[in-house]
């Protein structure tokens, strides 16, 4: 029976459609390069006047300030690694792993990177620092980490590009599944504790799944193999530069770390900022730490639930 | 072990979509030109610039006699592979005349080439758009909603044109809140131009 469900959850996970890039054909379509059966029809969409709203265009503008950042310093990496193939010199090897900590930081900045579940997940808990740079360079390291397995599964293993092949496999799909799932039974988990906890009138205050949580957080957060770590690491291989490539890996997962690490401290800084206001009034105190404890877990159970639903 | 199993089972089979993850992991400018007849225009070229690690990636995977650029079996191949599939993002072009959106069937005259270290690919999409001296404005986003590429239109020279059959043209580049896509985070760009018989 268990070999029987385990075989049709393969099945299942295999028949899905999935691509990571957009650009590369999964079917076996194809067509001549001139050729055109051009048509044009109106259709009913229409263009609207757009409503000023300062925060959202701010964003806007920083996000594609980041993103330019982003293309400079891969700029940089092509560079520096067209310069090691004429000569080998160790302060190419240097710029790249500076420049790959920076690339790491700046594209974390953009949408994803959990960010959003990391504040989330500290919003609601008593946490430390430490905690915080715990959660962050464990969720980092193993994106990045997953990303170089793979990579390295594609290119040793099936000898197939992994930028053309990875989203043909569905690899991604069953994967981000499973990340999803657990983050939600983790809110689940996390919301039923802290409500079992109120109802106990429990003076714990600290992490409702203590540090095993934390890992069981990151660990499904941080599998989902990262894409800018994939194509990173296919550039350097391309570029003859195979075995320095997991260590570029790991700088740009060092850039990554601390970003999200800083997002995770910065929750927790404001968190006990927040609760000081109400330090003098016990009751209220209590109130307040478990609305907020509540509010972070249904968050996290939402984001999980939007990502798998999405 | 059973019951997480059948779990698995149904999350596999109920969610078929691709999820959405952290990006954009490409980055690509965009250029346009417009081609004229004498009732009109007759069509939007359009030129894509990717990033040089994309770039080097491309090369590897499709230039296959290593000669650093594509020949004509070269790009027919990089054409099935990576671009047609771009039919279902409406080759990441949407086009509004007059504020309403034309729909891309197809494409014309594909080519891809390295310039300068980075990979081009050029496209035509044909369309007859009938010209008077009332002006006429036609606008172009480039945006991929998934957020795997980035698209940002050439601020520098976004459009090429030439008035020399009797056509004015002028043009502007806005950034249109009501169109934000992934999750209404980013805000595509759009290349507006102000059509009309001289």
């Amino acid at each position: 029976m268990r070999v029987l469900l385990v075989l049709l959850f393969l099945l299942s996970a295999l028949a899905g459609v999935s691509q990571s890039n957009p650009m590369f054909a999964s079917s076996n379509d194809s067509a001549d390069v001139s050729s055109t059966e051009a048509q044009q029809e109106t259709t009913s969409h229409k263009l609207t006047k757009a409503k000023p709203n300062s925060i959202k265009r701010a964003f806007n503008k920083f996000l594609r300030s980041n993103n330019k950042r982003q293309a400079y310093f891969r700029s940089q990496i092509v560079n520096y690694s067209n310069q090691l193939k004429t000569d080998s010199n160790t302060k190419s090897y240097l710029w790249i792993l500076l420049i790959s900590f920076l690339y790491g930081i700046v594209h974390s900045l953009g949408p994803g990177h959990n960010k959003v579940l990391v504040f989330s997940y500290f919003i609601g808990e008593k946490s430390n620092v430490k905690q915080g740079l715990i959660l962050g360079n464990l969720i980092a390291f193993i994106h990045a980490l997953s990303g170089l397995a793979v990579s390295f599964i594609f290119i040793y293993i099936i000898n197939k590009s992994v930028n053309l092949h990875y989203g043909d496999s569905n690899i991604d799909l069953y994967i981000q599944k499973i990340s999803f799932a657990l983050i939600s039974l983790i809110g689940v988990i996390i919301l039923v504790s802290h409500i079992r906890n109120y109802l106990r009138k429990s003076t714990k205050e600290e992490l409702v799944l203590g540090n095993r949580g934390l890992f069981a957080t990151a660990l499904a957060l941080g599998i989902i193999p990262c894409p800018g770590t994939m194509i990173l690491v296919s550039f350097l291989s391309i570029a003859g530069l195979t075995y320095f490539a997991p260590i570029a890996a790991l700088f740009m997962a060092l850039g990554m770390a601390f970003t999200i690490s800083l997002i995770g401290i910065i929750t927790i800084l404001s968190r006990n900022v927040i609760l000081r206001i109400f330090s003098n009034n016990s009751s209220l105190l209590n109130k307040v730490q478990f609305i907020i404890a509540i509010l972070g877990s249904i968050l996290i159970i939402a984001f999980g639930m939007l990502f798998l639903l999405a | 072990m059973n019951k997480l199993l059948i779990a698995l089972i149904f999350i596999s089979l109920a969610f078929k979509t691709n999820i959405v993850n952290a990006h954009p992991h490409v980055f690509i400018i965009s250029k346009f030109s417009l081609s004229y007849n004498n009732e009109g225009v007759k069509g939007i070229n359009v030129n894509w610039t990717f990033d040089q690690m994309f770039t080097e990636i491309m090369l590897e995977e499709f230039d296959s006699n290593s000669d650093g650029n594509f020949n004509s079996d070269e790009v027919k191949v990089l054409y099935n592979k990576a671009f047609i599939n771009l039919k279902k993002s409406s080759y990441f072009t949407h086009i509004f005349i007059e504020n309403k959106e034309i729909e891309i069937n197809s494409t014309q005259n594909f080519n891809a080439l390295i310039k300068d270290g980075q990979l081009q690919y050029s496209f035509f999409i044909p369309m007859e758009i009938a010209l008077s001296n009332q002006k006429k404005s036609i606008s172009i986003y480039s945006y991929d909603d998934s957020y795997y590429m980035d698209i940002m239109i050439d601020e520098e020279n976004p459009l090429e044109y030439d008035n020399s059959l009797g056509f004015k043209s002028d043009y502007s580049i806005i950034e249109d809140e009501n169109k934000a896509y992934y999750f209404e985070q980013i805000f595509p760009q759009a290349l507006i131009i102000n059509l009309r018989k001289q």
